[in-house]
């Protein structure tokens, strides 16, 4: 049976407890929202092919999610899925200005433990919320996010779903892009990318085609 | 492929597997039906294995809870175990599969200890598959998440109980998927395999190895062996366990297998089994352990020494079992001194070592017996087999252990060593190998680098084994040969493997030997600086340009280091002259670098890890082995202090030993220690002569102790002479003392007896005095009384006269006043006429009466008068008997007086007596002891003397106040007379009222 994407990678949902993480991975993998959703034990798991762009013959990436426990109690185990995640996105709650102040250090943990090339997108979630709940003006956070060198900036709503789909197809356009610039060694197993060895070939002679045709 | 069939057929014929799969994890969460939630188990299963991510993501929590929701149903609950094995496996060709998978699955089983207590609960199931599937998942999560996994089965009710449990499974399996859980359960948690122990572990463990054939099973055995290793390693509590449950002996009878040979194919893994059991003793005596000497002596009790000995020590054992047998015994006699020479009594099979083990075990002959330390001798230092080094270093760390702490052995072995080497005796010595460089020691580099090393350890910080070293000389000087030390020709050698480029070892464990020989050692370093051809081999050693061969030029720098550090101004090659050799030509900065090179160098810093992982690498050619452990700490301890060393000043020494006294380590400035040196000497000269006045002195002195006593003899005599007359003197001063008391006792007796007289004379005159006093004064009372009766008497004569004339009087003033009434009467009937007649006649008459009676009146007066003038006269009478009593009072008082003035006189003579004998008495006192006493007797008579005129004063008082009571009487004799007189003026007064009355009357 031939598998319906091209490449596999490993993201990492991380931030403190309540931002919404859970909730962003069960909304973007079964379309749901449940507002009262338990506290995450340790780490969850869903997956998510996503095209890199709008052309049907275009690449999937199958989007590999673990979402983290954001409580300090399992930081000891969530830290150990942070190995060879290529790309994560960093939550915080617009809501909760102390969730953003943390950000610094679940990037710092995260850059210490997970690949060197990793996309990470900086994702402010409940932005349905209004502005007299707001506690993290959007301008700040992205001046932020390129002060510490995080490519990508959005604000989501895992209750709305606005934004979500957004984050991660970010995330994965932006796996994609270092796939293709060949950042990976997609033979070192060590990453989190894996290449559908079926089609794989096939992607490969589109790129030498590519190439051919520039030349 | 019927089973997807049935899939296909309740799947819509469009779904891809990803769809499928959400639906049978839909299914799996909602079902009420068993048989519909079983379905789709079965399912999830067949997908298990190609999508494992998208059956895990989905699947995982249904999964899990069924194991706990229909633990009823055995098939069910089996299905489910294979598809979570299924998912925990790792599978390299699909790109689905990731160890974060596993890793998740283990996560959710440890995050949540319900789960885990499913787990294990699901052991008690008989089930074969489900005991084993159980089993492996908890394997597999343990592999993961290792300390989380044992927290949670140490959690969970009777965790550890049921785990041990499956060891009693029959089915092997089982009952070996188990022995494999509980490995990697008890690695490095002490409680845990407190726990284990106590569930009787050892005694299964035990009882499985004898099931399966002992050491010559299969990997079974080793299992059982490595799980015993895993619970007593650094576990004290469990060791001592082990031995009070008496499993040594268990322990011991592993070993207690025929030696003969074992075919090839079964040989290897016997051979593991039994070293994998000689290291779980090791265990117990890891040398410098808590419980090490215990647990020596009971493995000695056990026969386990004897028992590794013989298989070190047999034709059939290869090198690597009795190598690791070696180690044991090392490790089984390291500082014990009772089994070090218990151990140097045993005897081992003889092996020729120059044969090869094939030979060797054809010639196997159990009665050919030779002793231990011979045996280990040939196999150290005349093996030459590559494939024994592993064996000939354990023999070398065996002899080790046999010097360990164990001066006496070490001193012992020593004499032995060079006693044969002196004798030229043929088997393998030390000291010979060390000495004699020939070609088979070139062929075989390790057996003098083996020789240096156990010499190193006989001589390693112990002065007597040095000295004993030292000393040892060889050569007839007689016979025209040289006479050369062991280090001579030790160094003689150094520089012949030097110069010729010998193997690297050769030199390394010449240098290692020297090195820590001549570590403070000052007369060792003079004696290899005799040679001083030596030292510059060294220097050019250390000088040569290349790099070829770090170790030995470090070595060489740092040896050069320890021979300047304890060279002295009087060494062969003094230490000014050393100095510019090694800082000039050598070149200070050249030195630092080599000796800086050598510590860095990876055989040197790492010695310890590469220790352990060293021995089993090598395949071809020597092994990378070039230091001894000893020698390496040595080097790591002193390498800083002889990197220094250069640039100590050629003037100050290091005095460290001298005849084995320890000295302070700190640089000593030469010329103090010469001056000092020189006034020692001078001392010296002076002491002898001092000595030896001191002999003349002292027969002198005998002389006179001769004549003294000769002296002392006739001394003696002159005293017995004196003590003669001082005992006559005494007996004179007795008497005299006698007769001097007896004669102040006569006198005080007399002065007593005056004392006695006086005062009765004194007494007497009181009482004289007294009587007269009262006599006189009752006397007086009498007249008193008598004149009181007299005045009373008159007294109530006059008061009846008064009242007499009184009565008179007023008689006739009634006959008066009745004539008065019976004249007026008649002058009433006489009218005026005769009136005057009568009144005349009245008038006459009155008057006459009334002279008449003054007559009488006056009459009386006058006789009143007489009587008060005759008492007066008798009153003045009394008065001057008064004062003749008194006069007579003064002189009694005057007597007394004179009594007391007579008494003075005596006691001025009694101190005049007291006087005399003080006198007596200081003359006394100091010729005798014994007078002191009478003396004191004296006194208390003295003071009794005293008491009795204390007692004469008294009386003396006495007298005094009866005196002044005669005086108070007296006195109160004149109050009464007072009184008298008083009254008598008071009848006068009377008297002139009566006349006045009279002339009152006679007026009217």
């Amino acid at each position: 049976m031939p598998q319906p994407w091209d490449y596999i990678a490993k993201v990492v949902n991380i931030g403190d407890s309540g931002c919404g993480k859970s909730s962003l991975t069960i909304r973007l993998c079964e379309g749901r929202f449940n507002p009262t959703h338990d506290v995450t034990i340790g780490v969850e798991f869903g997956s998510r092919i996503i095209p890199v762009d709008t052309s049907p013959t275009a690449q999937k990436i199958k989007l590999q999610i673990w979402d983290t426990a954001g409580q300090e109690s399992f930081r000891a185990i969530t830290k150990s899925y942070f190995r060879g995640a290529t790309g994560a996105l960093l939550v915080y709650d617009i809501s909760r200005r102390a969730t953003f102040t943390h950000a610094t250090g679940w990037l710092e943990e995260l850059r210490g433990a997970a690949d060197a090339n990793i996309s990470i997108i900086l994702v402010g979630n409940k932005c349905d919320l209004g502005d007299d709940k707001r506690e993290v003006p959007a301008e700040e956070a992205r001046a932020w996010a390129e002060g510490n060198g995080i490519k990508a900036f959005v604000e989501t709503s895992a209750k709305t779903g606005e934004g979500v789909e957004e984050a991660f197809v970010d995330c994965a356009r932006e796996i994609y892009r270092n796939i293709k610039s060949g950042v990976y060694d997609l033979n070192d197993k060590s990453h989190g990318i894996k290449t559908n060895t079926a089609k794989a070939s096939l992607s490969m002679d589109e790129q030498t085609k590519v190439r051919g045709g520039c030349c | 492929m019927s089973l997807l069939g049935i899939l296909q057929a309740q799947a819509p014929p469009k779904q891809d597997a990803t769809s499928t799969i959400q639906t049978l994890c839909l299914r799996l969460s909602t079902s009420t039906l068993l048989e519909d939630r079983r379905a789709a188990i079965m399912g999830l299963r067949s997908f298990a294995r190609e999508y494992k991510e998208t059956v895990a993501s989905g699947g995982l929590r249904g999964l899990i809870g069924t194991l706990s929701k229909d633990s009823e149903d055995v098939d069910t609950i089996k299905v489910v175990l294979e598809t979570l094995l299924l998912l925990f496996v790792k599978d390299e060709s699909n790109p689905e599969s990731s160890e974060d998978i596993a890793l998740w699955l283990t996560d959710e089983f440890t995050q949540k200890q319900e789960n885990i207590t499913v787990l294990i609960e699901l052991l008690q199931d008989s089930d074969f598959y489900i005991r084993l599937y159980a089993l492996q998942l908890l394997v597999a999560i343990l592999n993961n998440r290792p300390s989380r996994t044992q927290e949670c089965i140490l959690t969970a009710p009777l965790g550890i109980s049921r785990l041990v449990s499956v060891l009693d499974d029959k089915r092997d399996a089982i009952r070996n998927e188990g022995i494999l859980l509980i490995i990697n359960l008890s690695n490095g948690h002490t409680d845990i395999q407190k726990l284990i122990a106590f569930e009787n572990a050892f005694e299964r463990m035990f009882s499985i190895i004898e099931l399966e054939g002992g050491v010559e099973g299969g990997i079974i055995v080793q299992d059982c062996l490595q799980l015993l290793n895993n619970l007593l390693s650094f576990n004290v509590s469990n060791q001592s366990y082990f031995r009070e449950m008496g499993c040594v002996p268990r322990l011991a009878k592993l070993f207690q297998f025929a030696q003969e040979p074992v075919p090839s194919y079964a040989k290897e893994q016997r051979d593991a089994n039994i070293e994998y059991a000689m290291k779980v003793c090791r265990l117990f005596v890891v040398p410098g352990g808590l419980g090490a000497a215990a647990n020596q002596n009971a493995f000695f009790n056990a026969g386990i020494l004897h028992l590794m000995l013989v298989i070190a020590f047999s034709g059939f054992s290869d090198f690597p079992v009795r190598a690791e047998a070696l180690r044991t015994v090392a490790d089984l006699i390291h500082e014990n001194s009772p089994l070090q020479e218990n151990f140097a009594q045993m005897k081992v099979q003889y092996l020729d070592p120059t044969v090869l083990p094939e030979v060797q075990a054809q010639q196997n002959n159990p009665d050919d017996l030779c002793y231990v330390i011979e045996g280990l001798l040939d196999l150290a230092l005349l093996n030459s087999s590559i494939h024994a080094f592993d064996a000939r270093l354990a023999a070398c760390q065996c002899l080790e252990s046999y010097f360990a702490g164990n001066k006496p052995v070490r001193l012992h072995f020593l004499n032995h060593a060079i006693n044969l080497h002196a004798e030229g005796d043929e088997s393998a010595n030390v000291l010979t190998c060390l000495i004699n460089l020939d070609q088979d020691s070139r062929g075989d580099p390790y057996r003098v680098w083996l020789a240096s090393v156990i010499f190193l350890h006989l001589i390693y910080n112990d002065e007597e084994a040095k000295n004993l070293a030292t000393s040892f000389k060889e050569g007839d000087a007689d016979a025209g040969e040289e006479v050369v030390t062991v280090i001579q020709s030790i160094s003689a050698n150094l520089v012949a493997a030097l110069e010729h480029n010998y193997d690297p070892r050769i030199i390394i464990g010449y240098l290692m030997l020297l090195c820590t020989w001549l570590f403070e050692d000052s007369p060792a370093v003079d004696d290899f600086l005799n040679e001083a051809s030596s030292v510059q081999s060294l220097v050019s050693t250390v000088k040569q340009p290349s790099n070829s061969n770090l170790l030995i030029q470090g070595l060489c720098a740092f040896f050069l280091g320890i021979l300047y550090e304890f060279s002295r101004k009087d060494s062969p090659l003094p230490r000014a002259t050393l100095h510019p050799i090694l800082a000039s030509r050598m070149g200070r900065d050249h030195y630092v670098n080599k000796v800086t090179k050598l510590r860095e160098n990876p055989q040197v810093r790492d010695f310890e890890v590469f220790r352990q992982t060293n021995h089993r690498k090598r395949k071809m050619g020597l092994p990378e082995v070039y230091f001894d452990h000893t020698f390496i700490d040595f080097l790591k301890d002193n390498y800083s202090r002889i990197l220094r060393a250069i640039d100590k000043d050629p003037g100050l020494e290091t005095h460290n030993t001298i005849n084995g006294i320890p000295h302070a380590l700190n640089g000593i400035s030469v010329e103090l220690v010469d001056s000092l040196k020189a006034q020692l000497e001078d001392k010296d000269e002076e002491l002898q002569k001092l000595q030896t006045t001191c002999l003349t002195l002292e027969q002198k002195i005998t002389q006179e102790q001769h004549e003294s006593q000769r002296a002392k003899e006739a001394a003696a005599v002159e005293v017995q002479k004196a003590n003669a007359a001082t005992e006559t003197l005494r007996q004179q001063h007795d008497a005299e003392l006698r007769a001097t008391t007896q004669k102040t006792r006569s006198e005080v007796n007399e002065l007593e007896g005056r004392i006695q007289r006086i005062r009765w004379e004194a007494t007497e005159a009181v009482r004289k005095a007294k009587e007269h006093g009262d006599r006189e004064i009752a006397v007086l009372r009498r007249r008193v009384a008598e004149s009181e009766a007299v005045v009373e008497k008159e007294k109530m004569e006059r008061a009846g006269e008064i009242q007499r004339t009184k009565a008179e009087a007023e008689k006739a003033i009634e006959q008066v006043t009745l004539r008065l009434h019976s004249a007026e009467k008649e002058a009433l009937f006489a009218h005026e006429s005769l009136r005057k007649s009568e009144e005349h006649a009245r008038e006459s008459d009155q008057l006459l009466r009334a002279s008449e009676a003054l007559k009488a009146a006056n009459e009386r007066i006058t006789s009143l008068e007489e009587d008060s003038r005759r008492q007066k006269s008798e009153a003045t009478t009394l008065l001057e008997a008064l004062t003749t009593a008194q006069s007579r009072l003064e002189e009694s008082t005057k007597q007394q007086a004179a009594s007391e003035v007579w008494i003075g006189g005596l006691e001025t003579a009694l101190a005049a007596l007291e006087a005399s004998l003080k006198k007596e008495k200081s003359t006394h006192a100091h010729i005798l002891h014994g007078a002191q006493g009478s003396a004191a007797a004296l006194e208390v008579r003295v003071n009794e003397l005293e008491a009795r005129l204390r007692d004469a004063e008294h009386a003396r008082k006495e007298a005094d106040e009866a005196a002044k009571q005669s005086s108070a009487e007296l006195d109160d004799l004149f109050i009464i007379l007072g009184d008298l007189e008083e009254k008598r003026k008071g009848d006068k007064v009377f008297f002139f009222l009566f006349l006045a009355l009279c002339e009152i009357y006679c007026g009217g």
